[in-house]
């Protein structure tokens, strides 16, 4: 099973992040780029398909030079080849569908049976690379995959909706987007970090497709108010189911 | 991981160990620590799983599990180890990976490496160095124990005291006399394995801190240790000792850097959280200014470690940067520990808050791999300043003509 991963570097929510002075950016106080989330998730599904039924992990991701640390490290946690697609240009002009377009593209040189993404950035959290990509190459794609089976030659896949799930049967190639919490992403080990430090990450340099969406201001949300005490322990119920029900909340 | 950019010591693989060492401790070891506290030694298996990642074995050859890489790899490393909410634990692993096994590395032959390092590197086998005794420590030419050869043994004699690792280890590296006559040129380094007979361990319980370490006194009674397990030459023991000292200053310098940080770390969310007359700690200048300085004189602890580990891995003689390191390192972090605690008022001094417990852990490293006063005389010598033979007081005074 040829599986691709295309992964982002996101900045590390444990860093204190605040807005741009030109409203447009996330800036952080550190430096520090971590692998997204779901993004993480994906690679370690993607190697426990390749250590169970052979085959071959490659990693994909779109950003600046620097994003090779985080191919890196999904190398050192397994996988077995990187390329980057180096971004030129602004950084405003990489939306969703420039992105999806640039990674279609090298998609298509790429030889897989399956295609994951993690199901959103941590970041923009637009929640679209995958499916235009899917779109873009003319596969299926299923959204919000929470775990992946292999029964007589197909793939199984279910994905979470409200009160059950789907489950759906399909045969490579297709794309998945993955959900964080479907695996638990291994420490990569410091042999693995020595591998990938000899690693050569092929990089191709890519520029922006016309992005029809563009971002015009981020805003913190406003202050919350601080909350209201109505009183303690028994005594504080009809008080409360009160509130609850001014709030149109119970009824 | 920085709390302000600055130029990187680092390069793209340190940072990714970094991440992994942070994650491990912060789901492996941070949710046991109270727990291993109050048993007075880590579990076995810690050793194992810091053996399955690799990250005891990070400057070992590659024939044997290591990872073959520079002394900044083991800062990296150190770094985010010493994150760990039980300075101890951090203590005990260093003394395995930088302040024991090395000797091995450094001077063992191929037959003993081939023969102990693989199960030093995947964490089976724990190490632990004893040098000091009862009436020996900064002075350590002063040891008594002794080792005689006899036939195809040396038949050992004597007792070491505040041994770290003693109760866990496996292998001892044991500094002895083999030809007393000759001081500091006849002493020797053996391995010697748990079990051999009249080797005992016993417990000494009761420490101001790192208590989630297993400190012990280990006595010697003809204990007989095969010849083969002398490491290095004979009678060159203190010399090996010595040029192994520096890495152990140096890591454990980067560990109180790490527990120093988090220390100041604690005490912004603290201060940042605590409100008194209306207003939240860090709203007083004082409180900014004092963790402001302190993360400064921070800073320049850590950065003196970068250039200690830099001059190690330029293959330079590091003794005088190392020793600066250790001596500063020390003073910084308890510094750091003494405001930060004062910074939490009363609940700093309750167990409740990690500060208590890390203001007593951090006042070890004044005194261990290297008391602070011992520090000062090695820069002092580097600097030309050596004490001379105290003049018997009738001898008159002569006018020095210079050096």
């Amino acid at each position: 099973m040829k599986i691709v991963v295309c992964l982002k570097r996101v900045l590390d929510t444990q860093e204190r992040v605040e807005i741009a002075p030109d409203g447009k950016r996330l800036v952080s106080t550190g430096l520090d780029y971590v692998m997204n989330t779901h993004d993480e998730c994906a690679v370690e599904e993607a190697i426990r398909i390749k250590e169970a039924k052979g085959g071959q992990v490659t990693v994909l991701s779109l950003g600046p030079s620097g994003a090779t640390e985080t191919i890196r490290e999904a190398i050192a946690m397994g996988a077995d080849e990187g390329l980057l697609l180096e971004a030129e240009g602004d950084e405003e002009a990489w939306g969703p569908k420039s992105t999806a377009s640039a990674l279609a593209e090298a998609l298509k040189g790429l030889e897989f049976d399956l295609v994951f993404f993690g199901l959103e950035s941590g970041d923009g959290s637009h929640h679209q690379v995958g499916l235009a990509v899917a779109e873009a190459l003319g596969l299926p794609a299923v959204d919000g995959v929470k775990k992946i089976d292999f029964q007589d030659g197909k793939i199984v896949v279910r994905r979470a909706v409200e009160l059950g799930e789907e489950v759906f049967e399909l045969e490579p190639p297709a794309v998945l987007t993955l959900v964080d919490g479907m695996n638990r992403p291994r420490h990569p080990s410091l042999r693995g970090i020595m591998l990938a430090k000899r690693k050569e990450i092929k990089t191709i340099k890519v520029a922006p497709r016309e992005e029809p969406l563009r971002l015009i201001q981020l805003r913190k949300p406003p202050e919350r108010a601080g909350g209201e005490i109505l009183g303690e322990g028994k005594g504080a119920i009809p008080k409360l189911l009160e509130k609850l029900h001014e709030a149109g909340l119970v009824r | 991981m920085e709390m302000y950019p600055m130029y990187s010591f680092f390069s793209e693989e340190h940072r990714i160990l970094k991440r992994m060492v942070r994650q491990f401790v912060e789901e492996e070891l941070n949710p046991h620590v109270d727990e291993w506290e109050e048993a007075g030694l880590v579990p076995r298996e810690v050793f194992k799983r810091l053996g399955e990642l690799g990250l005891l074995g990070i400057r070992f050859p590659e024939e044997y599990g290591g990872a073959g890489a520079d002394m900044r790899t083991t800062v990296a490393f150190v770094e985010e180890l010493a994150r760990c909410r039980s300075r101890g634990i951090v203590m005990g692993i260093l003394v395995h990976t930088d302040m024991s096994s090395p000797h091995l590395v450094r001077s063992g032959t191929v037959e003993q490496q081939r023969r102990f390092l693989p199960e030093i590197i995947s964490g089976k086998k724990i190490c632990a160095i004893a040098l000091t005794e009862p009436g020996a420590g900064s002075d350590l030419a002063g040891i008594g124990t002794t080792a005689r050869r006899e036939g195809k043994n040396y038949i050992v004699n004597g007792s070491k005291v505040f041994i770290t690792n003693a109760i866990n280890a496996d292998l001892f590296f044991v500094l002895v006399k083999t030809a007393p006559e000759l001081g500091h040129r006849g002493m020797s380094l053996l391995l010697i394995e748990k079990g051999t007979p009249g080797f005992e361990v016993q417990r000494m319980p009761k420490k101001l801190g790192m208590h989630g370490s297993d400190t012990g006194e280990l006595t010697f009674a003809d204990c007989p240790v095969p010849v083969e397990n002398l490491i290095g030459e004979e009678n060159r023991g203190f010399y090996q000792v010595m040029s192994g000292l520096q890495i152990e200053r140096l890591v454990s310098s980067v560990a109180m850097v790490g527990h120093a940080q988090q220390a100041i770390e604690d005490a912004i969310q603290y201060a940042q959280e605590r409100e008194l007359f209306g207003r939240r700690l860090a709203d007083f200048q004082v409180t900014r200014h004092k963790l402001a300085r302190l993360q400064t004189k921070l800073e320049a602890a850590r950065q003196l470690t970068y250039a200690a580990a830099r001059t190690i891995d330029e293959g330079l003689d590091a003794t005088a940067v190392v020793s600066m390191c250790k001596a500063f390192c020390a003073d910084v972090a308890c510094e750091v520990a003494d405001e930060c605690l004062q910074l939490h008022g009363g609940y700093g001094y309750m167990e409740e808050y990690d500060i208590a417990r890390l203001y007593r852990d951090i006042r070890l490293w004044k005194i261990g791999a290297g008391a602070t006063e011992v520090m000062y005389e090695v820069i002092a010598k580097k600097m030309g300043l050596q004490e001379q033979e105290r003049r018997a007081p009738s001898e008159p005074v002569r006018a020095e003509s210079g050096r």
